[in-house]
């Protein structure tokens, strides 16, 4: 089952909205609007619950069906760890993938990130950037980063988070920055 | 609201602000589980001494920052002016690094030296490995450009409620302010 809450821009303005994720199948932001030029996800403590995973971002322009078609996203990334890198872009996929280096279940194995939304409401492409650290599925101490975008100039009214496989656990925590 | 750059930072509070000369280490005792996340503002932080390294440690008690040789994990990449790319890669260290080349100090005789940028602490009061992300850009001591972006990690469960900003050698100047995001 999914977790899902609405960013009420009435309220609550200079506050986060968090979602507690224990198990759920994803996680999603719904209310994203023209109010604010820029949306700010943080990701604590990120476990799934498969291991050597990978953490998806999606985006709705209804709040209620996903983009999820082959050519939806592009995505370009980094990552270095204590002893190994790796580079992903990729021009065409139906996500886009978060953690360049895969996110394990093995004791002290978490990620935290940082994503970016850049003005979900404008009429070009939906642009993101995005950091990750911690211990990887290898048991190695990562960081990477990340450029993206959701290639459609329709407004994305709410964005959801999912892995590649299986449930996710985790503190997620959205900030909007007023216009 | 505090504004950083122009940007209103909602759901932030500047929780430190200091400039300081010449000292051995600026540290901040402040995190507690109030503060999702801390970000660390470093500005014209400039070692005495030439060709250093700027580093961080953290502390479970507020007053002993540890030091061991396994307490830390690293990994960071850099971008010189020159186009080189360097990476710098630890598994365990004494204390987590924050540049690859020297750092151009006072000594070098530059006259516009500095280092800046930015350190996050991800929910450094969990009783979880304290990991930050950082992204800097500064003038090595052969004065030269270098932008770094990497991040590091404290090897212990133990929840951390300070840590520490010093050169690896030889006092620092500078200022370093702290937020604190809910």
């Amino acid at each position: 089952m999914s977790s899902r809450i609405e960013f009420r821009t009435n309220s609550a303005l200079l506050h986060p909205i968090k979602i507690i994720a224990t198990n759920s199948a994803s996680v999603i932001f719904t209310g994203l609007n023209s109010s604010r030029f820029l949306y700010i996800v943080d990701i604590y403590n990120y476990i799934p619950e498969t291991d050597a995973t990978r953490l998806y971002l999606r985006t709705s322009t209804d709040g209620v069906s996903f983009d999820s078609g082959a050519s939806d996203y592009v995505y370009i990334s980094e990552g270095l760890g204590t002893s190994t890198s790796t580079t992903k872009r990729t021009a065409t996929a139906s996500f886009i993938e978060l953690n360049t280096f895969t996110a394990g279940t093995s004791s002290n194995e978490a990620f935290d990130f940082t994503i970016k939304l850049f003005d979900p409401s404008d009429a070009n492409l939906k642009n993101i950037l995005g950091i990750t650290t911690g211990r990887s599925s290898s048991a190695e101490h990562i960081a990477s980063w990340l450029g993206g975008a959701r290639k459609a100039t329709s407004a994305v009214t709410a964005i959801q988070f999912l892995s590649s496989s299986g449930n996710i656990n985790g503190e997620f925590v959205l900030r909007g920055y007023l216009s | 609201m505090p504004s950083i750059f122009g940007i209103n930072i909602a759901g932030s509070v500047v929780l430190d602000d200091r400039t300081v000369s010449n000292v051995a280490a600026i540290e901040f005792t402040k995190f507690t589980s109030f503060y999702s996340k801390y970000i660390w503002l470093l500005q014209d932080i400039i070692p005495a001494t030439d060709f250093r390294n700027a580093a961080i440690r953290t502390t479970a008690d507020g007053s002993s920052f540890d030091n061991g040789a396994s307490d830390y994990s690293d990994c960071q990449r850099s971008v010189r002016d020159d186009n080189s790319v360097t990476l710098q890669q630890a598994a365990t260290r004494n204390f987590i690094r924050l540049n690859t080349n020297g750092i151009g100090g006072v000594s070098a005789g530059f006259g516009d030296e500095g280092y800046s940028g930015y350190i996050v602490f991800y929910k450094p009061n969990d009783a979880r490995y304290t990991n930050v992300f950082f992204e800097v850009i500064y003038r090595n001591s052969f004065n030269q450009s270098v932008f770094s972006i990497g991040s590091g990690t404290r090897l212990s469960t133990t929840s951390v409620v300070g840590a520490q900003f010093f050169i690896d050698s030889g006092n620092v100047s500078g200022r370093l302010t702290m937020l604190g995001f809910e």
